[in-house]
């Protein structure tokens, strides 16, 4: 995999977040921390289970990065004395147990989403994107969701661009449906991968290139602009066009 | 779970069965033969008593005196009823109350026969009769006896006292011989159970210990010890891949977001491209091993109703476009398949089966997936027209797929076959390697305990 320049830019106009992060390796923390900074996001930092509970509790965050593995309080304790308070602030465990049973515990704890270490940018932000936006916003209601020139029968289950019906496979239409909820954000191949399949292990290599390419072969018409974008060493991002 | 034959405990039963009745009939008749020896001993005593006596007679009155003794005797009746038969030269009776001699008699000494006796009431009857034979002088024949019908209503006794105990020794230790019989198999039976939910993934299976003590508490302890021992081995493989997991993990992060932090404000060159590369195929490699790891210490408690037919399908749904890309066309067919497992595991075993075989054909092959349903379980084959194995080198093969075999050499950590075999096995799943002519078959074979129709 190439990595000749960064795939997340500070000119890229994302929504500022706003982070806590709970972990008790000072110098991942840090360059999390700088990483993010980077990218225009302000981050807390708490170094124990305690001391992050009480952050959680006491300020507003947007999205907070909680690793499992913290002395005293551990991270699952954390969450749950979150939750049981009715704090809904999502939150991306970490985790350098990446074991699918793991995975369902933090998910079953009230975590939005588990992230193994150890973790590339591209992968914590389009996370940590995902779960803040999926936060705020919802479907209009009627059962439509407009993307551009994109738009998708939710209880039909059918595509439509420019008026033009698409006709798509099962996983090919929830691909989509996985794209457009994230329209403007990055998704990245793990993500696709545990959401459209159901894969907690990489099923191998470029099988969800492969399965992008044949969507994007279907929903881009003749003289439509593409929607669907290839960032470098990151995911995808399809663009409301 | 192989239940032992009933038919041992049976066979137990019938052995102490067999040892209680010789016991019981060896025992009866022992104390037949002696009561009878000290019967006769008595009868015999009493009779050389009186025929002393009559001889005594003989000797110092002569033969009249012992007629006249004989007679009165038999007209008066006494305690103990004595027969008497006393003969002259040509063998007639003289005296006595006995009909005839009796033919069984020809030589002197003592003798059990049945004969006709005359009752006092004039009358005769057919009676049991031990007696002795002594010669007088002058040719005189007397035979004195006593009636020992006692000898032949102990000898009916005998015999129906032997029937009787016999039936009941039978009855009762064919049912003690049963229950003990079963007791020991019970023992096997519970024994070989705990070991096959043990070996399902039960490590808290236990064998039950009784207060008793005896030999199979002992064998029960050794076992359990057995049991807690491996427990504690997969306890502590657990705990140490998880150890390892977050040591490896945590400095290898750091590594990690130093380059993307150097990327992003763009110091970065080539190197770091470099770097991150061979990182991630090092962590792809700590990753497989430590999800083998695991997936080696699979518990039981982990399994849960699985749709296979579901897992082939969607993987055959995923890897579809893969085969199309590459001119390999790609047939999966399924019947209706559950069985109780670990979805992620069995996920990983079909992608990575279909995986290898879309790799190995070549364009214009064709890779087919079929889940089937054997007498003896659910059966997955996955068949391509690659170039395949020969036939003496796939034992090696499967062997290598159980090893972490560092030569091996193929994309991506190249464990994959290893998480098949894992897999396979967790699941009670034999795996082979067969000719497909040409290319290469692989079944795995779902032990029919596990799975059930759906």
């Amino acid at each position: 995999m190439a990595y000749a320049s960064a795939p997340w830019s500070p000119e890229r106009n994302a929504p500022v977040v706003k982070l806590l992060m709970i972990e008790d390796d000072a110098q991942t923390a840090d360059y999390v921390r700088r990483g993010l900074a980077e990218l225009g996001h302000a981050t807390d930092h708490a170094a124990t289970g305690v001391d992050g509970l009480t952050a959680a509790i006491v300020g507003r965050y947007d999205a907070i990065i909680l690793d499992r593995n913290l002395p005293g309080l551990d991270g699952l304790s954390v969450l749950k004395s979150l939750r049981a308070q009715g704090d809904r602030t999502p939150v991306l465990l970490l985790s350098a147990l990446g074991q699918v049973d793991d995975r369902i515990a933090g998910l079953r704890a009230g975590g939005d989403d588990y992230l193994p270490k150890p973790f590339a940018f591209g992968e914590l932000m389009a996370r940590i994107e995902a779960i803040a936006r999926r936060h705020g916003d919802a479907d209009t209601g009627d059962g439509v969701r407009r993307t551009g020139s994109l738009t998708l029968d939710l209880l039909a289950r059918t595509a439509t661009r420019n008026g033009r019906r698409i006709e798509l496979l099962n996983k090919e239409y929830q691909l989509l449906d996985y794209l457009t909820r994230h329209a403007g954000q990055v998704v990245t191949r793990t993500m696709l991968i545990e959401a459209i399949w159901d894969y907690s292990f990489d099923p191998g290599t470029n099988i969800v290139d492969v399965h992008v390419s044949r969507l994007r072969a279907k929903i881009d018409g003749a003289g439509e602009p593409p929607m669907i974008r290839t960032v470098r060493g990151a995911g995808y991002r399809l663009d409301a066009v | 779970m192989q239940r032992l034959r009933p038919t041992a405990a049976l066979r137990g039963a019938l052995w102490i069965t067999l040892i209680a009745l010789i016991a019981t009939g060896t025992a009866l008749t022992v104390q037949y033969v002696q009561t009878v020896r000290l019967l006769d001993a008595r009868v015999q005593a009493s009779v050389d008593d009186e025929a002393a006596a009559l001889i005594e007679r003989y000797q110092g009155a002569g033969p009249l005196a012992v007629v006249q003794a004989v007679s009165r005797a038999v007209e008066r009746p006494r305690v103990t009823d004595f027969i008497y038969l006393m003969t002259d030269v040509a063998g007639q009776p003289v005296a006595g109350n006995l009909a005839s001699w009796p033919d069984e008699i020809d030589r002197t000494g003592y003798r059990t026969f049945d004969t006709q006796i005359s009752t006092t009431r004039g009358t005769m009857a057919e009676r049991q009769v031990a007696a002795r034979t002594v010669l007088l002088g002058g040719d005189y024949r007397l035979l004195v006896g006593s009636l020992s019908d006692d000898r032949r209503l102990l000898h009916d006794r005998y015999v129906s006292a032997l029937i009787w105990s016999l039936l009941a020794t039978g009855v009762i230790g064919l049912l003690f011989g049963f229950w003990y019989s079963r007791r020991g198999l019970a023992f096997l039976d519970a024994a070989s159970a705990a070991g096959d939910r043990f070996r399902a993934g039960h490590l808290d299976e236990r064998l039950p210990v009784t207060r008793r003590g005896d030999e199979y508490d002992r064998l029960a302890g050794t076992l359990n010890h057995g049991f807690a021992e491996i427990e504690r081995l997969v306890d502590t493989l657990r705990t140490a891949t998880d150890a390892l997991a977050h040591d490896l993990k945590t400095p290898l992060t750091r590594i990690r977001s130093r380059i993307d932090l150097a990327a992003l404000q763009g110091e970065a060159n080539g190197v770091a491209g470099d770097i991150r590369a061979d990182l991630d195929a090092l962590l792809r490699t700590i990753d497989d091993t430590l999800r083998l790891a695991r997936a080696e210490t699979t518990m039981a408690s982990e399994f849960a109703p699985v749709d296979l037919a579901e897992i082939v399908r969607e993987a055959g749904e995923l890897f579809e476009p893969v085969a199309e890309d590459r001119g390999v066309t790609l047939t999966v067919n399924v019947v209706p398949a559950r069985l109780d497992g670990v979805r992620s595991l069995l996920g990983q075993l079909v992608a990575n089966l279909i995986d290898n075989a879309v790799k190995y054909s070549p364009a214009g092959g064709a890779v087919t997936v079929s889940l089937t349903e054997a007498d003896d379980g659910i059966r997955l084959s996955v068949a391509d027209t690659g170039p395949g194995i020969p036939a003496d080198q796939r034992e090696r093969v499967l062997a290598r797929f159980v090893r972490l075999d560092t030569s091996r050499q193929a994309e991506g950590s190249g464990l994959g076959l290893s998480i098949v075999q894992v897999a396979a096995r967790v699941h009670g799943a034999v795996l082979s390697l067969d000719d497909n002519r040409p290319g290469l078959r692989v079944t795995v074979r779902f032990n029919g305990d596990n799975t059930r129709r759906s």
